[in-house]
């Protein structure tokens, strides 16, 4: 990953420090760079104890601008949570949609555990952000968990058996579960 | 009706509801800053102060009496660029300069940013991102230590990457001083705002100006007394000067022009 970068732009050798320093998942979250592309990330994060969002797992991407820390970065994200819209850039003061008040000082650890943190709290209209009822959320959270084992069993099977043995017939009755 | 009629003026205005707005201001927000950067370095050539004359009509009798009085006591300056980061950066500069000359003085400062690092991390700055800024700034004063010319310095300053890092620094130190003392500069933020929330809206975002206060909080922790001379339309001859701190003699001198700052030599 290192020699298709300038080690002197601050980006890339910021980046690569995140990358250090968030490379073991935390109880609450997991993010690591594209193996090619050190400016896109993606990340799971839990849904916060004691709310709607318990046990739910969560998808994302992020993109940083070239010019980060300086601009900050934009987060969408892609499993349905009831609180964000999926595959549009997430409107919080940390991300992408106000640059005025972004600070340098942040890093992508800050600004994923700032959408852990609003994700219980009111939308109030801002864009992207939707008002889904308690028991749709829930039942949201239960989804994106189930769907997150689905994918380890695919993969598991993959590994764990000669391929022809895995029909796609299985592949389709594994994704309805 | 009435509200029929709202419609119909905001569909005239070509306002759609379902568009997200934001992203297109943004986007206009960056080509300004790219038509700026495309013609201003971010430190500008050491320029003879006659050529200010020019800027202004030959008829605009407040500003040419003016830089006629500036030129009394100075004879060139650099331009900084428009970004709302001239004052950090134009302070950066102009004081590296110096400390290019004086070895004991860049000792002393040194010094200020080493201990500056845990101060911050004290007062609850995340250390892992505070680390990075620290680090590369006194990757800079190390350059300084060594044999670095002014070109060199102009260089690091006009990269950039190099430079941001360098003003990113200074921000945080006016934060860590606000905050640190916050029974104090509470007393001059307005709008009911603590002490930390003005920190987090006009210091630490990059291209929010300085103020007083801002000017105040720099001169204090880095120990650096600069003077500024105020250029604007108020009445009088002659341009008005401040010192921060005012029992100082200042070690650099910037010219303020309404929204910006340019060095002075």
């Amino acid at each position: 990953m290192q020699s298709q970068y300038s080690l002197r732009s601050p980006a890339v050798k910021r980046l690569m420090k995140e990358a250090q320093e968030l490379r073991e998942p935390t109880e609450q979250f997991h993010a690591h760079p594209l193996e090619d592309n050190l400016f896109e990330w993606h990340f799971s994060i839990r849904g916060p104890e004691d709310s709607e969002f318990e046990g739910g797992i969560y998808h994302g991407r992020i993109l940083l601008p070239p010019d980060y820390p300086m601009k900050p970065p934009s987060i969408i994200l892609l499993t349905p949570n009831g609180r964000f819209d999926v595959f549009k850039k997430i409107c919080l003061s940390i991300s992408g949609h106000h640059p005025e008040s972004w600070q340098p000082s942040w890093s992508i650890r800050t600004a994923l555990l700032a959408i852990i943190g609003f994700m219980p709290t009111h939308g109030n209209g801002a864009i992207g952000s939707l008002d889904y009822t308690t028991d749709e959320r829930k039942r949201l959270a239960k989804k994106s968990a189930d769907l997150v084992l689905c994918v380890m069993l695919i993969l598991f099977l993959l590994c764990n058996s000669d391929h022809k043995s895995l029909s796609a017939q299985n592949v389709v009755q594994l994704r309805i579960c | 009706m009435a509200t029929e009629n709202i419609e119909d003026a905001k569909a005239q205005m070509g306002y759609d509801p379902t568009t997200n707005y934001d992203e297109a201001t943004m986007a206009q927000q960056r080509q300004i800053e790219q038509e700026i950067a495309g013609c201003q370095p971010l430190i500008g050539k050491e320029t003879d102060l006659k050529t200010l004359h020019d800027e202004y009509s030959p008829e605009d009798k407040i500003y040419q009496d003016k830089i006629t009085d500036l030129q009394r006591k100075h004879s060139a300056y650099r331009r900084i660029r428009m970004d709302g980061n001239c004052f950090y950066r134009g302070f950066g500069f102009g004081y590296m300069e110096k400390l290019l000359k004086d070895k004991s003085e860049l000792q002393r400062f040194k010094e200020v940013v080493t201990t500056s690092k845990d101060e911050m991390i004290k007062l609850g700055f995340p250390s892992f991102t505070i680390e990075d800024f620290h680090s590369n700034f006194i990757e800079v004063l190390e350059k300084l230590e060594k044999d670095c010319g002014v070109d060199e310095l102009l260089e690091i300053f006009n990269d950039q990457g190099y430079s941001d890092y360098l003003v990113v620094y200074l921000r945080l130190l006016v934060s860590g001083h606000l905050q640190k003392n916050d029974d104090f500069f509470m007393n001059f933020i307005e709008g009911g705002r603590s002490v930390k929330e003005f920190c987090a809206q006009e210091v630490e975002p990059m291209g929010k100006e300085s103020d007083h206060i801002h000017i105040t909080a720099l001169t204090a922790i880095t120990g650096v007394p600069v003077c500024i001379e105020y250029m604007d339309r108020s009445e009088g001859h002659g341009v008005t000067t401040l010192v921060f701190p005012d029992d100082k003699t200042p070690v650099l001198t910037l010219l303020y022009k309404p929204g910006h700052y340019d060095l002075l030599y």
